[in-house]
C-alpha cells in the first residue's frame, strides 16, 4: 500500500507492508530507534509518538492509519541540536535515569502541553499515566514539568 | 573527617551525564542495534512443569532446512551456568523442572518465520507431579534438589533463647508472607551475539559483564582473549539483569556460534516477565519474648525462601535475608533460622533489596502487633528497642559508633508531623465512614556491599588511563543502569584530580579492555568501587607530579600528555583493601557481615476507600543516612524510585502463579505504579561518613526498596484497624480483611 505522511517535519511517499505498526516501521524501516519498545500492547507508553500533534502509543497504530497525518518521533524534537524546554527541565531536574521511559514520556508531555500550556498537577499525572517509568518513582519527572509550566508561556511557543 | 575544606564535585547535584542521549533518542538500547546480516533467535520452551522430554518432533509440513536448530547437544563447552551451585542448564537435556524452561533454540533472519517453525516442534513429555509451594517442597513431594529440596539452610543464633521465652512476660509471634515481585525493568532482556575470527562478542543489557564473560568462558571453553563482552545502554535492571543475562547471552551465542552470523534476542513483555527471575516469595515465622517493659529480650525467627527450580543467586539472597531478619533492634537471644527451598516454578533470582524487604516486611509488621497487643504505640516499642551505639546484631557484629537508626527515626516523625497526623486521621476517620486514613512507619537498614568476605574474593580492580588528548578514562566493569554510576564516578575522581568533571571519560565497560572491578550490584558501587577509584585517582595524582592544586584543566592535561610522551602509556591501577578489623566467619555465621549498615526511616500516609479496596498513598517522608552523598539529587531519585517499587511491592504488584504458571505477565494484570500513584515525597539525608567508602559514602541503591513496603501496610492497619500478614495486600485481600471485622462487630 503506497501512503504518504509527514515524518518529523519531512514528507515521504511511501509502499509500506500495512501489517506492521506504526512502532515497527518507525524502528525497523526508518531506523528511528529513539521510540522504544517495552510491551507492544498499549501499556507502557514507551512508544509514544506525536500523531498530527496528539500523543498516542505508536504500538497500537497501523501504518496505514498515518496517511496523510504528520507524525513527530523523539527525534524530531528540539531538533538542530536545540533542546526543547521540557528537555531541558528533565536535565535540571534529574528526572532521567536509565532513560527507556523518557522519549515516550517527553512526548507525551508535549503533547499535553501543546493542548493545555498551564496544566494542574492532576492534568500532568493524567497525561503520563500511560507512560510507566520504574526508575523515578515520578517526583523529578513532575518537578520538571512544574519548572517549566510555572513560568512565563514564553518556553511554550516553540512548542510543536 | 577526611574532607575538611569545601569539596567542588563531591555533594554537588551535578546534573547527569548519560541525560542528553537519552533524552533525545540518541542513546542506543540492545534493541536498537542491528548489525548487518542479523539473525533473530526465539526460545523454545517446556509446556511443562515437571517431568522429562520423551521425543521431540520437527513436523514435515514445515521447512526448516534454513532454521538453525540449537539443542544441548551443540554446547562446546558444559551446559551448566556457571552461578552458585551449577545446577541449571543453559538448554534441559532430559529433565523438565517449570513452565517454560528451555529446550531448543531456533535462528532465522525473520521473526515472524520463526514463531511459526516454533509452532511445527511438537516435544513429547512424561509428566511428573509438580513441587509448587514452600510447604510442599518442605515435605518433599517430590525432589528437584539433591536429596531435600533445599538449596541453602544458614543459622545464626546469638545468647540464650530458651532462657528468654522462659523468663517472657509476654510471648507475641506472627507469620507473614510475601508473593514473587517483578523487576520491571521498562527495557527488556535483550542481547546480541556474533562468533568472528573465532572470537565471540556480545552486546547486551546487563549489571555484570565479568558475570556473563565467565559464563561463556565455560560455556564455549574460551580465553579471555577470545572473548569481548560489551554493556549496552541498559534500560534499567534492579537486580534483574544480573544473573539472568548470563542465561540469555549464552543462549544467544549458541545460535550465533551455529548460524555464523550476529544473532539478536530480545524478550516481549510476556515472555520476560514469565520466564525470567523474580524476588523470592517468603513465609517468615517470628516468635518474640517480651519483658515487662516492652522490651524485647528474645526472638525465634525462621526464614523461608522459595528459590524456584534453580538455585541461581538464592544461597546468597537467603544469606542477606537472614542477616537482616533481625531488623533493626537489639536482642540478646536470637535465633534466625532460614531455608531457600527448591519449586517447580521459574528461578528466583537477584531483585533490588536481594531478601531483605521481605525479612523486613516480616519484623516491622511484627513490631507493630507487639506495640497493639502491649498497647502501647508504634513509636515507643522502636524507641524501647532500637540498635544503639556498641549494640551487637544477631552474627555478634558490633556496630560501634556506625549506628543512625533512632536518629533518622525521631527525623522522621518530626518532619512528618507524625503525632499531630495521627490525631488528625482519627478525627477524620470519625467524620468519615468509607474513607479511613493512616500513618505508619518502618524502621530498617541494609548492609552495604557483598556480604562477609565477599568483596575481598572479588578483589576489585579499577584502572584510570592518561589518553594523549590530556583526558582521563575511567576503566569499571560496573555499569550505568540509571542509578548514575556515569555522574558518580566522575564526581569521584573530578574531586581527587580537582579537574572539571568533563575531562573524564567512562564508557560502557567492554571487558576486553577493563579489569574486573565486581558486579554493579548489592549496593556496592559507590561506597567499595568508589572508593578504589578514589585511591586510584590519588595515585594518577602523584604519578604526574600533579602535586598541588594550582593547575587549571589545560595545565593537568598538558601533564598527562608530557607523561605519555617521556613514559609511553599512563595507566595507574588499584584492588580494593578489606578494612582492617573486619572479620567474618562464615562456618559458623558470626562477625562482621557487612562493612557498614545504611539506616533509614519511613513514614507512609494512606488513605483506604472502604467500599473498593482501594489504597492511595498520600505521603511518604523518608529520612536516610547513607555516609556522604556524592550528588543528592541522584540520590533522591534512588529513593523516589525505590520507595514507589515498595509501595508496589506493598499493595500493587500481585504475581499470580497457578499450577506453575504465571497468568498475568503483562503490565494490565500485574500492576507497576502510574504517575497516578505517586505520593507526595518528603526526604532528607542526615550526614554520616563511612571511612571505607568512596568519599565517605555507603551503599544507597537498594535500601530505599526495604522500607516503604512495611511502612504503607503499618499505616493501613492504622486507617482500618485490620491486621496484614501478607503482601501484596491488593483492594481484595483489604475487603476480605475489612469484612470479617463488620460482621463480628455486628454480632457482637
Ligand atoms: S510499546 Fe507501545 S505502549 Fe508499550
Ligand atoms: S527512567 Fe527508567 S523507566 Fe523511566
Amino acid at each position: 500500500m503506497i501512503i504518504k505522511f509527514i515524518l518529523n517535519g519531512t514528507e515521504y511517499i511511501k509502499d509500506v507492508n500495512c501489517t506492521q505498526t506504526l512502532l515497527d516501521f518507525l524502528r525497523n524501516e526508518m531506523r528511528l530507534t529513539g521510540t522504544k519498545k517495552g510491551c507492544e500492547i498499549g501499556e507502557c507508553g514507551a512508544c509514544t509518538v506525536l500523531l498530527d500533534g496528539k500523543a498516542v502509543n505508536s504500538c497500537l497504530v497501523l501504518i496505514g492509519q498515518i496517511n496523510n497525518r504528520e507524525v513527530t518521533t523523539i527525534e524530531g524534537i528540539g531538533k538542530d541540536g536545540k533542546l526543547h524546554p521540557i528537555q531541558k527541565a528533565f536535565i535540571e531536574s534529574g528526572a532521567v535515569q536509565c532513560g527507556f521511559c523518557t522519549p515516550g514520556m517527553i512526548i507525551s508531555l508535549i503533547g499535553l502541553l501543546n493542548e493545555n500550556p498551564h496544566p494542574s498537577e492532576d492534568e500532568i499525572k493524567m497525561a503520563i499515566e500511560g507512560n510507566l517509568c520504574r526508575c523515578t518513582g515520578y517526583e523529578q519527572i513532575l518537578q520538571a514539568v512544574r519548572m517549566i509550566t510555572n513560568k512565563q508561556h514564553e518556553t511554550n511557543r516553540e512548542i510543536y | 573527617m577526611l574532607n575538611k575544606k569545601e569539596m567542588r564535585y563531591v555533594g554537588k547535584s551535578i546534573n547527569r551525564f548519560d541525560a542528553y542521549n537519552k533524552l533525545t533518542g540518541i542513546a542506543k538500547y540492545t534493541d536498537d542495534i542491528t548489525p548487518p546480516n542479523c539473525w533473530y533467535g526465539l526460545t523454545v520452551r517446556s509446556t511443562i512443569v515437571s517431568g522429562t522430554i520423551e521425543k521431540i518432533i520437527f513436523s514435515d509440513n514445515f521447512d526448516f532446512s534454513n532454521i538453525t536448530v540449537v539443542d544441548y547437544k551443540d554446547i562446546p563447552g558444559t551446559n551448566h551456568l556457571k552461578i552458585i551451585h551449577n545446577d541449571q542448564p543453559y538448554l534441559a537435556e532430559k529433565e523438565i523442572k517449570y513452565y517454560g524452561e528451555p529446550i531448543l533454540l531456533l535462528a532465522h533472519p525473520d521473526k515472524e518465520l520463526l514463531k511459526e517453525a516454533n509452532n511445527h516442534i511438537k516435544i513429547i513429555y512424561d509428566e511428573q507431579e509438580p513441587v509448587l509451594s514452600i510447604d510442599e517442597s518442605l515435605q518433599k513431594k517430590s525432589l528437584i534438589f539433591q536429596t531435600d529440596n533445599i538449596f541453602e539452610h544458614i543459622t545464626i543464633k546469638k545468647g540464650d533463647i530458651d532462657f528468654a521465652f522462659s523468663n517472657a512476660h509476654r510471648i507475641i509471634s506472627g507469620e507473614y508472607r510475601t508473593g514473587h515481585q517483578e523487576q520491571a525493568y521498562l527495557e527488556p532482556q535483550a542481547m546480541i551475539a556474533e562468533f568472528r575470527d573465532n572470537k565471540l562478542t556480545i552486546w547486551g543489557s546487563m549489571q555484570c559483564p565479568y558475570y556473563v564473560h565467565n559464563a561463556m568462558k565455560s560455556l564455549f571453553n574460551l580465553d579471555d582473549e577470545h572473548l569481548r563482552i560489551i554493556q549496552t545502554t541498559t534500560g534499567g535492571a534492579f537486580g534483574g539483569k544480573e544473573d539472568f543475562p548470563s542465561l540469555l547471552a549464552g543462549h544467544t551465542a549458541l545460535l550465533a556460534y551455529k548460524c555464523g552470523h550476529p544473532v539478536k534476542i530480545v524478550y516481549d513483555r510476556a515472555e520476560d516477565i514469565a520466564f525470567t527471575t523474580k524476588r523470592h516469595p517468603s513465609l517468615v515465622n517470628i516468635k518474640t519474648a517480651i519483658t515487662r517493659d516492652g522490651i524485647i529480650l528474645g526472638m525465634d525467627i525462621e526464614v523461608l525462601l522459595d528459590g524456584g527450580a534453580y538455585s541461581t543467586l538464592s544461597p546468597v539472597v537467603l544469606s542477606r535475608a537472614v542477616l537482616h531478619a533481625g531488623g533493626t533492634y537489639h536482642c540478646d537471644n536470637i535465633k534466625i533460622d532460614g531455608k531457600v527451598l527448591a519449586t517447580n516454578t521459574p528461578p528466583n533470582g537477584a531483585f533490588r533489596g536481594f531478601g531483605a524487604p521481605q525479612v523486613l516486611f516480616a519484623i516491622e509488621s511484627c513490631i507493630d502487633k507487639i506495640a497493639n497487643t502491649l498497647h502501647i504505640s508504634p513509636i515507643e516499642i522502636r524507641l524501647k528497642n532500637l540498635l544503639q551505639q556498641n549494640d551487637t546484631l544477631p552474627t555478634g557484629q558490633n556496630l560501634g559508633l556506625d549506628v543512625a537508626c533512632q536518629k533518622v527515626m525521631e527525623r522522621a516523625l518530626e518532619l512528618s508531623n507524625y503525632k499531630n497526623k495521627l490525631q488528625q486521621y482519627k478525627e477524620f476517620n470519625g467524620s468519615h465512614r468509607t474513607k479511613k486514613r493512616g500513618i505508619g512507619m518502618s524502621s530498617y537498614f541494609h548492609g552495604c556491599g557483598f556480604t562477609g568476605s565477599g568483596e575481598s574474593l572479588i578483589n576489585t580492580e579499577v584502572k584510570l588511563r592518561g589518553n594523549e588528548q590530556g583526558k582521563v578514562e575511567i576503566l569499571v566493569a560496573n555499569v550505568e543502569m540509571g542509578q548514575g554510576v556515569q555522574t558518580v564516578f566522575r564526581q569521584i575522581v573530578a574531586e581527587v584530580l580537582q579537574i572539571s568533571p568533563e575531562l573524564i571519560i567512562y564508557d560502557n565497560p567492554n571487558t576486553g579492555i577493563v579489569p574486573d572491578s565486581g558486579p554493579t550490584v548489592a549496593s556496592r558501587t559507590t561506597m567499595v568501587v568508589g572508593k578504589v577509584l578514589e585511591e586510584t585517582a590519588r595515585k594518577f595524582k602523584d604519578y604526574i607530579r600533579a602535586l598541588d592544586n594550582y593547575y587549571n584543566d589545560m595545565e593537568f592535561s598538558g601533564l598527562i600528555k608530557q607523561y605519555i610522551q617521556e613514559n609511553g602509556t599512563l595507566e595507574v591501577a588499584s584492588h580494593y583493601q578489606k578494612p582492617p578489623d573486619l572479620n567474618w566467619d562464615k562456618k559458623n555465621y558470626k562477625g562482621d557481615a557487612y562493612g557498614t549498615y545504611a539506616w533509614a526511616c519511613d513514614v507512609a500516609e494512606v488513605e483506604v476507600d472502604l467500599l473498593t479496596g482501594e489504597v492511595k498513598v498520600i505521603k511518604l517522608t523518608a529520612v536516610l543516612e547513607i555516609g556522604q552523598l556524592i550528588n543528592p539529587q541522584l540520590a533522591e531519585g534512588q529513593v523516589q524510585g525505590g520507595s514507589m517499587q515498595g509501595i508496589g511491592y506493598a499493595i500493587y504488584e500481585n504475581e499470580v502463579m497457578k499450577n506453575g504458571k504465571i497468568l498475568n505477565p503483562n503490565f494490565t494484570d500485574y500492576i507497576i505504579p502510574s504517575a497516578m500513584d505517586s505520593p507526595e515525597f518528603v526526604i532528607e539525608f542526615i550526614s554520616g561518613h563511612y571511612a571505607y567508602g568512596g568519599y565517605g559514602a555507603k551503599g544507597l541503591g537498594e535500601l530505599p526498596m526495604n522500607g516503604s513496603a512495611p511502612a504503607v501496610t503499618n499505616a493501613i492497619q492504622n486507617a482500618c484497624g485490620i491486621t496484614i500478614n501478607q503482601i501484596p495486600v491488593t483492594p481484595e485481600r483489604i475487603l476480605s480483611l475489612i469484612k470479617p471485622q463488620n460482621h463480628t462487630r455486628r454480632s457482637a
